[in-house]
C-alpha cells in the first residue's frame, strides 16, 4: 500500500515534485497507510495538474482519475458464489436434453423452491430472481449429453443447497414425465405398460453440487471494456476542460 | 466543513510544524483527518500566497511557519467565523 502511495506522487507535475516530493514522501513514510490516501493523492495530483495547466498531463490525470473511480465502483459490486453440478441425459426419444432441463424450470416449480427455502424476502419477483440465478451449459462427456447446472447466490452454502435441490427436481421431473408417457401409451394401445428404463430419457447425476470457495470474478472482457471507456471519456473531459480554461484566459501558475 | 487551508493556518498559529505534525494537530483540535494530497494542496496554496513559509532544515520533513500576512488573514477569517457562529447561535435560540 505504502509503495502504491509513493508511486501516486509521480502523477503530480514535475515542477511541483521538484519542490514538495521529498517532504510528501517523508510524510507518507511516517503516517500509517490508508486506502483513502490513494484517492486523496490522486485528487491532489489532478488538482495540481489543472492548476499548473499542463495540456498533456491534465487530460491524462482526468483519464486516470476516471479509471480509478471505475475500479472502485466495480469493486463495490457484490460478487456471487456459483455452485455447479453435472447431469448426463441419455435420450431415446425426441426431447432434446436442454429442453428437458428447461421444462423443469417452470414458474410453479421455482415458486416451490422459493417457498421451501424462503428465498429473497422483500423481492417483488423472487421467482424471476431465482430463474436469473440459474444457468445451464451443455457439456459432452463419454458420448453422453451432459449438462452443467449452475446456481448463483451471495451465500455459497445456499448456492450448493439450491443446486442439489434443482438436480433432484430435474431427475424427479424426468421420472414423472416418463411414467406419464408410459401410462398414456398403455392406455392408447391397450398393452401393458413398458418397463421404465426402455422409455424416454435417463437423467443421471455425474458430478454432485460443488461448494464454491471463491466468489465469481468480474467478467474480464466487460470490466476491461468499461475501464477503457471510462478512461477515454475522462480523457476527453480533461481535454475539453483544459481548452475551455485556455480560452477563458487562464494563466497557469508555474 | 472548514477549508483545509484554514485548518493548516490555525495549526501553525501555535507553533512551527512539518506536514505530519500538522496532520496530527488538525485531527486533535478539529477532529478532521486531512489526507496527504489535501494537506499538500493546502500547503502549496498557502505558500504561493505568502501566508506560510518553509524553514531551512537538513531533514526531509520541512517545518512551516505562519507569516505576518498569514496571521492577519487567519485573524480576519476567525473573526468572520466568530460573527457567523454568534449570529447562527442567536437565530437558533430564537427559533
Amino acid at each position: 500500500m505504502k509503495k502504491l502511495l509513493h508511486v501516486l506522487i509521480r502523477f503530480y507535475p514535475r515542477s511541483w515534485r521538484d519542490r514538495y516530493e521529498a517532504e510528501l514522501s517523508a510524510l507518507l513514510d511516517q503516517s500509517p497507510p490508508q486506502p483513502a490516501h490513494a484517492f486523496d493523492l490522486l485528487k491532489g495530483a489532478l488538482t495540481m495538474q489543472i492548476r499548473r495547466g499542463n495540456i498533456a498531463l491534465t487530460p491524462l490525470a482526468f483519464g486516470l482519475a476516471g479509471a480509478a473511480l471505475t475500479v472502485a465502483a466495480l469493486s463495490l459490486i457484490p460478487r456471487p458464489f456459483e455452485s455447479r453440478a453435472v447431469v448426463s441425459v441419455r435420450t431415446t426419444g425426441n426431447l432434446a436434453a436442454d429442453t428437458l432441463i428447461q421444462s423443469t424450470l417452470t414458474s410453479a416449480e421455482l415458486r416451490r423452491m422459493v417457498d421451501e427455502f424462503h428465498l429473497y424476502p422483500g423481492n417483488s419477483d423472487p421467482v424471476e430472481k431465482l430463474r436469473d440465478s440459474i444457468s445451464t451449459a451443455p457439456l459432452y462427456r463419454g458420448g453422453a449429453n451432459a449438462f452443467e447446472l449452475k446456481v448463483r447466490d451471495s451465500d455459497p452454502v445456499l448456492a450448493r443447497t439450491l443446486t442439489r435441490d434443482l438436480v433432484a427436481r430435474v431427475i424427479d421431473g424426468n421420472i414423472r414425465r416418463r411414467m406419464a408417457e408410459i401410462e398414456e401409451e398403455a392406455r392408447r394401445t391397450g398393452q401393458p405398460p413398458a418397463p421404465l428404463e426402455r422409455k424416454g430419457q435417463t437423467v443421471e447425476l455425474m458430478s454432485p453440487a460443488t461448494l464454491p470457495t471463491m466468489p465469481l470474478g468480474p467478467n474480464r472482457a466487460v470490466s476491461l471494456g468499461i475501464l477503457a471507456a471510462s478512461f477515454a471519456e475522462s480523457l476527453q473531459l480533461g481535454l475539453i476542460f483544459v481548452l475551455l480554461r485556455r480560452k477563458a484566459g487562464y494563466t497557469p501558475q508555474q | 466543513m472548514l477549508e483545509p487551508s484554514l485548518l493548516v493556518l490555525a495549526s501553525l498559529a501555535k507553533s512551527d510544524r512539518h506536514g505530519y505534525a500538522i496532520m496530527q494537530d488538525v485531527e486533535e483540535f478539529a477532529g478532521v483527518r486531512l489526507g496527504p494530497g489535501t494537506l499538500y494542496g493546502a500547503i502549496t496554496r498557502l505558500e504561493e500566497r505568502g501566508w506560510i513559509k518553509p524553514l531551512a532544515t537538513d531533514d526531509r520533513r520541512v517545518p512551516y511557519r505562519l507569516t505576518a500576512e498569514g496571521r492577519k488573514h487567519l485573524e480576519e477569517e476567525m473573526a468572520l467565523l466568530g460573527r457567523i457562529a454568534k449570529a447562527g447561535l442567536r437565530r437558533l435560540k430564537r427559533a
